[in-house]
């Protein structure tokens, strides 16, 4: 019984159905700091707008006294200001980096899962190769359980659901990239990069994986379908293979 | 101004304004080129699964676009008006070199053209970004020769771009008039010496990392196909200049919008003594950021929260000279003019990318942006909308200075207008594609994708039309537009003090004077006692054309044709590099001649600051060896980290002394340092006047540098029969890399030792050589340094 595939439920930012944890995570962090900018932004601009009509230059008005002329620009300003700016701005910053750090955290270290499925992606010019830890392998699909919360830690061939990708490539520079978990890393040759999901809903995501790096003329057919199944069935495709 | 042929007015100018003419045209020549791509490309995206280009196609127009705007077409805009008014703003009658600021303009000239041509080489130009991500630039992925000419072009400009950076410093720094402080500079000329700054030390490195890709895919060594180096190298080595690069497009535009606002407002810049100073720390925070464009590849976490805070700080000047520019308004009279009404625009797209660079730095954020079109939106609003937009707001502000005609004010209203709307429907969309990579060149209708894209396109189309009304209303005033007065906005810099245009010495009344109270100008015999007559004949004024006689060359000229024909030449066949090569030649013979009638005497009279006791000859060349630490300290770099990762990545680096020959390599140095000792002894002979010591000594040197060069051959032949060659492994490549470049940089002083001991030959004197040898000596004790760094590395580590 597949979903709807997820580009007919993306909308505009802040819009997206959680589809992972990440993804949750990532919109939640994005709101932040799009508040944040909104606000300042908003401040700055209303400020500007402001100024540019109240300051217009009136019929028949007069230059200021210290207006520049050639050779003479009058000395003014208080320094203390972009001390002010500076600290606000700190603080700001303080309270956005701390989010940023703890999703940053979250992404870049995977879960001591022992039921985690581990699988090595491989980048190619052009396609995805993704092999399992029995040796079966796939391209241009990638198959991955659901999340499972029943599952009893260390019992063999119960998947809890956490993914954990070690990206790497065959040939030149690519980026792996699921755009609706908001999971990314670059696919690069000589290197092994983690990157690591759980999937919140089964069903069939067509063209859900793409390349996020120029990779010559294939670039943008770079692609892999995502296909979420039940534990159970994706067990049952697991095994059916060796 | 002087009736010359306009053939040799053009060809063979070496006054700066002329020059600021020439990259005025070629710039916005390139822009129209790089537009067109771009519109070709928009097409081609314009809608799902289109086939308007085929996949090859749109990566070679991408990345053609990327780089003609960012390289030929922005910073020489900025270049262009830095020449014609930067001397003048600071009081002078023209560059420190006037002969190298046009070898500057022609030779970025021939590497532009050179870039284009690549674009008709067989298998078309680069393909690969202007990122130019390793592997994918390397021959096994990109065979095609453009590809390499392209790496050439890039080469030859960057040599342009940094022998003008050492000129204008000099200039900025050493030709002030009398009571122009450094304080007293306008923004826009600060604005160009932080950009020139950046430009001398990130460049060079750029100019490491094209060697090592031009020996990956011309001689075959392993920078970039090799796990140790590959392609984390590459990013470390070309994003270290290359956000530096991004701010070297920002600051010209940006600069020029605070002098117009404070010009348009009709009140002081608030807090210029701030100001400063954040474009200065904004600069040095450029060269600790790199790392931001690289947060996915898988580096350490800590380095990425580190890059995450630098990238976070370096908002912080630009966020205080924003605000520094708004309150400037307060209290003003501000008059919308197209220049004004440019420079709000420009200031309010810099707020936007400003904002949405805050989002980039965030390494977790950037796991949905990097590689989209929402870093596409981002850069564009910076660069585009705060770079572009500012210097289309100093070329409608300085265009009645230029021309002395006044452009049509009604069209340009309506270009900003449509500039703004065209603008915005393009970049703004682009944000909301941060699911879509970008540089690909299509995408399937199912991905919901196309009506945005379709948006940006004719968004795109709406800002490359409403350059025409640009071009059509400056090109026609130029001929027809009202006469304009010598200064229509009340500016502050000295420029608007002078009749439009200026006249060929600029300051007809005399040498201008600043002080708190204005500028008055003193006739040039009561400013200095006739000393300057006595400097190489200039005189400030130039009444009639008494020295524009002296205002000319033709070897720039042919020195950039020379080196074009010659680059092109190495990929294309041997009789034009033959060719190319004997014109330069000709042209360095001729050059010589020249130099020694010495036209360059062009003395200051007035504000030092802080390079008082430097000749302007010394100061260019510590300058250019400024550049020369980038260059090498970047390479050291690459050798560092193919030697930290080898390790890692399983490949045992040679143990000292089993492939190098260490007494040989111990020998060579002490050969080397000998020569700078007797190349001490010749200043030392030059400064006592002693003719016969001097020429000893000179000979001395240069048989000891010649006698390095053989040795050195002897050593690579050898390495190359025990089977240790270039593509040996990484190790190998990087010794003759650095051994290479070092050497390099030997014959070319041995060249120009040559010269000088001709020179002191022909003079049978020390006077005329003296500050020659001094120069060289400078450059000399910089190549034997750089192989006291070598040495060890190589043979002892
Ligand atoms: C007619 C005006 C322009 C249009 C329609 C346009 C459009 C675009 C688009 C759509 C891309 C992304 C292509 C992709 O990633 O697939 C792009 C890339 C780029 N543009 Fe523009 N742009 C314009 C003007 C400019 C200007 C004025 C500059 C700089 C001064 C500039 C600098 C760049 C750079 C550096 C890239 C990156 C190239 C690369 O990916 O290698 N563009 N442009
Ligand atoms: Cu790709
Ligand atoms: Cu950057």
């Amino acid at each position: 019984m597949p979903l709807k595939p997820f580009y007919e439920e993306r909308g505009l930012p802040g819009l997206v159905p959680a589809l992972a944890p990440s993804a949750e995570q990532w919109q939640s962090l994005f709101t932040l700091y799009i508040i944040a900018a909104v606000i300042v932004a908003g401040a700055v601009f209303v400020m500007f707008f402001y100024f540019l009509a109240k300051y217009r230059k009136k019929p028949g008005a007069q230059d200021p006294k210290d207006a520049p002329r050639v050779g003479v620009m009058a000395d003014r300003g208080n320094p203390a200001l972009a001390a002010i700016l500076t600290a606000l701005l700190i603080s700001l910053f303080f309270g956005l980096t701390l989010n940023t750090f703890a999703l940053n955290a979250y992404l870049q270290n995977p879960p001591n899962d022992p039921n985690a499925l581990y699988v090595d992606v491989i980048g190619f010019q052009w396609g995805w190769r993704f092999v399992y830890p029995n040796a079966r392998e796939l391209i241009g699909e990638f198959r991955v359980p659901e999340i499972n919360r029943t599952c009893t830690p260390g019992v063999r061939g119960c998947w809890s659901g956490t993914v954990i990708l070690n990206i790497t490539s065959a040939d030149v520079f690519h980026s792996f990239g699921i755009p609706d978990f908001k999971i990314k890393r670059d696919a690069i040759p000589g290197r092994v990069n983690q990157a690591w999901f759980v999937a919140e809903q089964s069903g069939i995501f067509p063209e859900a994986i793409r390349c996020y790096e120029l990779c010559g003329t294939g670039h943008a057919l770079m692609m892999a379908d995502l296909i979420i199944q039940s534990p159970d069935s994706f067990h049952d495709w697991y095994l059916s293979g060796v | 101004m002087v009736d010359w042929h306009p053939l040799k007015r053009w060809l063979f100018t070496t006054n700066h304004k002329d020059v600021g003419i020439l990259y005025l045209f070629t710039s916005l020549y390139f822009f129209v080129a790089a537009g067109l791509l771009a519109l070709t490309f928009r097409t081609q995206l314009a809608l799902p699964s289109n086939t308007f280009l085929q996949p090859d196609e749109y990566n070679q127009a991408v990345t053609t676009h990327g780089l003609l705007m960012l390289l030929w077409v922005l910073t020489p805009l900025g270049a262009a008006f830095a020449n014609y008014f930067v001397p003048i703003q600071i009081g002078a009658r023209d560059m420190a070199f006037p002969r190298l600021n046009a070898l500057s303009y022609w030779v970025y000239l021939s590497s532009g053209l050179l870039a284009l041509s690549s674009f008709f080489a067989s298998g078309g130009t680069a393909d690969w970004g202007w990122t130019t991500y390793a592997p994918l630039n390397t021959v096994e992925f990109s065979p095609q020769v453009g590809g390499s000419m392209m790496g050439l072009a890039l080469m030859l400009l960057m040599a342009s771009s940094i022998v003008s950076t050492v000129n204008f410093l000099v200039t900025i720094f050493r030709l002030r008039a009398p009571g122009m402080s450094l304080m007293r500079l306008p923004l826009f000329t600060w604005g160009w010496i932080f950009t020139s700054l950046l430009m001398l030390w990130a460049f060079p490195s750029f100019v490491s990392a094209l060697s090592l890709l031009i020996a990956d895919r011309a001689f075959g060594t392993v920078f970039f196909t090799s796990p140790q180096g590959g392609s984390l190298l590459w990013d470390h080595m070309f994003w270290f200049f290359g956000h530096p690069e991004v701010y070297v497009l920002l600051l010209p535009g940006f600069a020029i919008v605070g002098d117009l606002f404070s010009t348009f407002s009709r009140r002081p810049l608030y807090a210029k003594k701030i100001i400063i100073p954040c474009f200065a720390i904004a600069s040095i925070l450029s060269f600790t950021v790199w790392a931001h464009h690289m947060f996915m590849t898988g580096i350490s976490q800590s380095l990425l929260e580190a890059f995450n805070i630098t990238t976070e700080l370096i908002s912080i000047p630009f966020a205080i000279i924003v605000l520094a520019y708004i309150l400037t308004l307060r209290g003003g009279s501000i008059r919308f003019t197209t220049p004004m009404l440019f420079a709000v625009g420009s200031l309010g797209l810099f707020i936007i990318g400003g904002v949405t660079g805050v989002f980039n730095s965030s390494v977790a954020l950037d796991t949905a942006f990097r590689g989209t079109f929402w870093v596409v939106g981002h850069f564009h609003y910076t660069i585009v909308g705060g770079g572009l937009t500012g210097l289309f707001a100093g070329l409608y502000y300085w265009f009645p200075k230029i021309t002395g005609r006044m452009y049509n004010e009604r069209l340009g209203k309506i270009h900003f207008v449509i500039y703004m709307i065209g603008f915005n429907l393009l970049y703004f969309p682009m944000h909301l594609l941060y699911d879509m990579p970008r540089r690909i060149f299509t995408y399937d209708a199912s991905t919901g994708w196309g009506p945005l894209n379709l948006l940006i396109t004719i968004g795109g189309f709406t800002f490359g039309i409403s350059q025409l009304i640009m071009f059509a209303n400056l090109l026609w005033s130029a001929r027809r537009g009202p006469q304009a007065s010598q200064d229509p906005w009340g500016g502050y810099s000295l420029e608007w003090g002078v009749p439009s245009p200026p006249p060929e010495f600029n300051f007809p009344e005399g040498v201008p004077v600043v002080s708190a109270t204005g500028v008055t100008y003193r006739p040039v015999a009561a400013a200095n006692g006739g000393h300057a007559m006595a400097n190489g004949g200039h005189a400030y004024g130039g009444h009639g054309g008494e020295s524009s006689e002296e205002h000319w060359s033709r070897w720039p000229v042919v020195t950039a044709a020379g080196a074009g024909i010659a680059l092109w030449g190495v990929l294309m066949g041997l009789p034009a590099l033959i060719l190319g090569t004997v014109i330069l030649a000709v042209s360095f013979v001729g050059w010589g001649y020249e130099s020694l009638r010495g036209r360059e005497a062009i003395e200051a009279i007035g504000e030092k600051w802080p390079f008082d006791r430097l000749e302007n000859l010394s100061l260019g060349m510590w300058l250019f060896i400024f550049g020369e630490i980038a260059f090498f300290g970047t390479l050291f770099g690459a050798f560092v980290f193919l030697r930290m990762n080898s390790p890692l990545s399983g490949f045992a680096w040679p143990q000292p002394g089993s492939v190098h020959n260490i007494f040989f390599g111990g020998f060579n140095t002490i050969i080397l340092l000998t020569s700078g000792l007797t190349m001490v002894f010749a200043l030392m002979f030059a400064r006592q006047g002693s003719y016969r010591g001097l020429q000893g000594s000179l000979v001395a040197t240069f048989a000891l540098g010649a006698f390095f060069m053989v040795n050195k051959a002897f050593e690579w032949k050898e390495l190359f029969a025990s089977g240790f060659t270039f593509s040996t492994n990484p190790a190998s490549s990087i010794y003759y890399v650095l051994t290479g470049v070092h050497g390099a940089h030997v014959v070319a002083g041995l060249t120009a030792l040559t010269y000088l001991m001709v020179k002191a030959l022909k003079a049978r004197s020390t006077t005329e050589a003296g500050a020659s040898v001094e120069i060289f000596g400078i450059y000399w004790g910089m190549v034997d340094a750089v192989w006291v760094f070598l040495f060890p590395l190589l043979y002892l580590l």
